[in-house]
């Protein structure tokens, strides 16, 4: 395994189910230690990608590296390297929690499976519910019964396929503090999500797909910029003289309706610094500010245009 | 400890592991308690009790042949099937186990549940009717190890092969003609076609060796013929049901 370079490389990864193209032909790379999201409609390629980097589908030799092991030529030892959660429960019914987890460990080489399982029975705070079936449980809970296999046994990379889809707001408060953490540690996340402003909040790089192919790739501001995807400033002001509204302009399309002023901009905290430090040069009194958030679900929706087919592979997956 | 023995050693801790979870999780489904136990257990203690006990060489080693095919096949399928149903089947597929290791232990829960099946429906009818004589042991252990071991590679393969509704549809047809065809009815009692299609079956060459081991007898083909094809239905039908899971479960 590498000890540097990005934790996870894809080079022109093209993967197809029958006649129908899910994936074509998409190159990212991710850093260590950085949280990446994969956006997109329904359709996208979204779980081909997260299984392509899981270790769960063939792939030709050289399109998929993980921690510098090619996943076209060692799927297992991908495997190890990465735990891998997806959208629906993957953990058996009938079975206690405990059980469950034992058998994640077991299978998953986790060193030592009672220390595994307590462990992560602490973590994700599933400790009074152990010897309940999975089953049984709430989908929260379910949610980080979940988490806690993929996670027993301790890997580089997380791989989390739709991570808060039906969650209430405590869960996905406290999913985001987790993969917040678990980059803190230097574990590489990836997930997938339609939930946009998640995917801004939490990531340092995002990817979005559409039909198969990437739409767009980088930080949340690079693709905010690329996409046009901006924010609008409204400021209600004592006055609005010629020198503010010159100088608002640059940083996007400006319309002043009476003192109020309407700010479309895809730099909405450059363009706040802006009209501070213009209206205590000018003597203008900022009676109010806010800012829309961006319109990220317009794009999204321009995306939403064009998807694909989910997986028809036989695994259970969608 | 070398290399390939460790590797052995954690492959077969995951084999016995996904063994020990679908019995667990499966043993008292309905299908398996119906198709694998109930059924073939009443099928035997019914038809056995009427057709002379266990002592009767025109109908026991049949029964045994078909509790066998009843019980072998049952569990891979319902193990397999609920495993895709309720998404269990992505945890094993993406833990870093050999495909090979886990059709392994699909294929050892139905080698389990058919011994069981066949040794509780021998039970009930010794019980009911005496002894089984054993005129070749080390054949009847033979009829007992290859068929389960075909029948659960059998269960395996049309379960990797079709969705689980249609998985039980298909295995059903091909369980029920093989009641008739390879076995219950001797092959004398089949007209011309049909008799010449039992042979396709594995069924007529587990028969056969059931027939040897308990009476000496054989109908369908001779004792070694019948040995040989069963090995190769066994292995053939595991080497198949491996191919399939190559396509079907990592596209």
């Amino acid at each position: 395994m590498g000890s540097s370079g990005p934790a996870i490389v894809v080079r022109g990864l093209r993967k197809r189910y029958g006649n129908v193209w899910a994936l074509r032909g998409i190159s990212l790379s991710v850093n260590r230690g950085a949280v990446f999201s994969v956006l997109g409609p329904n359709g996208a390629g979204k779980t081909t990608l997260l299984r392509a980097i899981s270790g769960m589908l063939r792939v030709p030799a050289r399109t998929v590296t993980v921690m510098g092991v090619d996943a076209g030529l060692d799927r297992r030892r991908v495997k190890r390297l990465v735990g891998y959660v997806p959208e629906t429960g993957f953990l058996f019914p009938e079975l206690s929690v405990e059980r469950n987890l034992a058998l994640a460990a077991r299978l998953r080489g986790a060193g030592g499976v009672r220390e595994a399982v307590r462990r992560a029975a602490r973590q994700f705070g599933l400790e009074a519910v152990l010897g309940r079936p999975y089953g049984s449980l709430s989908k929260g809970l379910r949610r980080r019964a979940d988490l806690a296999a993929g996670l027993i046994h301790d890997p580089e990379v997380v791989v989390l396929d739709e991570p808060t889809s039906g969650l209430d707001i405590v869960s996905v408060s406290q999913l985001r503090d987790l993969i917040r953490l678990l980059a803190e540690r230097g574990k590489t996340v990836v997930l997938a999500t339609h939930n946009i402003q998640e995917a801004v909040e939490i990531s340092d790089k995002i990817a979005l797909l559409r039909g198969g192919e990437l739409a767009a790739l980088g930080s949340p501001g690079e693709v905010a910029k690329r996409l046009g995807v901006t924010s609008e400033i409204v400021a209600l002001l004592s006055s609005v003289p010629q020198q503010l509204v010159n100088e608002l302009s640059r940083h996007g399309k400006l319309r002043v309706v009476g003192k109020r002023i309407y700010l479309r901009t895809a730099d909405p905290l450059g363009a706040i610094a802006t009209l501070r430090s213009m209206a205590e040069r000018l003597g203008v009194e900022v009676r109010s500010l806010g800012v829309r958030e961006a319109a990220w679900e317009d794009v999204f929706l321009r995306l939403g245009a064009r998807g694909g087919e989910g997986c028809p592979c036989s695994c259970g997956g969608g | 400890m070398p290399v390939l023995l460790r590797r052995g050693l954690m492959g077969l801790r995951s084999v016995l592991a996904v063994l020990a979870k679908d019995f667990r999780e499966y043993y008292s489904k309905a299908p398996t308690l119906s198709w694998g136990l109930l059924f073939p257990v009443t099928l035997v203690a019914l038809f056995g009790y009427y057709s002379g006990g266990i002592g009767s060489y025109r109908i026991t080693p049949s029964l045994l042949a078909v509790a066998l095919m009843f019980s072998a096949t049952t569990m891979p399928h319902v193990s397999l099937s609920f495993d895709r149903m309720n998404g269990g089947l992505l945890l094993l597929l993406s833990s870093p186990v050999r495909l090979s290791e886990l059709l392994l232990a699909k294929m050892l829960g139905g080698f389990v549940l058919g011994l069981v099946g066949v040794g509780v429906a021998v039970g009930v009818l010794s019980v009911l009717t005496g002894g089984v004589p054993f005129v070749h042991p080390w054949w009847v252990v033979a009829a007992l190890l290859l068929g389960a071991a075909s029948f659960s590679a059998l269960g395996l393969l049309v379960s990797l092969l079709f969705d689980p509704v249609q998985a039980v549809a298909t295995l059903n047809f091909l369980r029920f003609t093989m009641i008739f065809l390879g076995g219950m009815l001797p092959r004398a009692a089949l007209p011309g076609a049909l008799a010449v299609a039992a042979y396709i079956f594995p069924i007529a060459y587990i028969g056969d060796l059931f027939r040897y081991g308990l009476f000496n007898i054989h109908d369908y083909t001779t004792p070694i013929t019948a040995l040989v094809a069963s090995l190769v239905y066994a292995l053939s039908l595991a080497a198949a049901s491996v191919m399939v899971a190559e396509k079907r479960l990592i596209p």
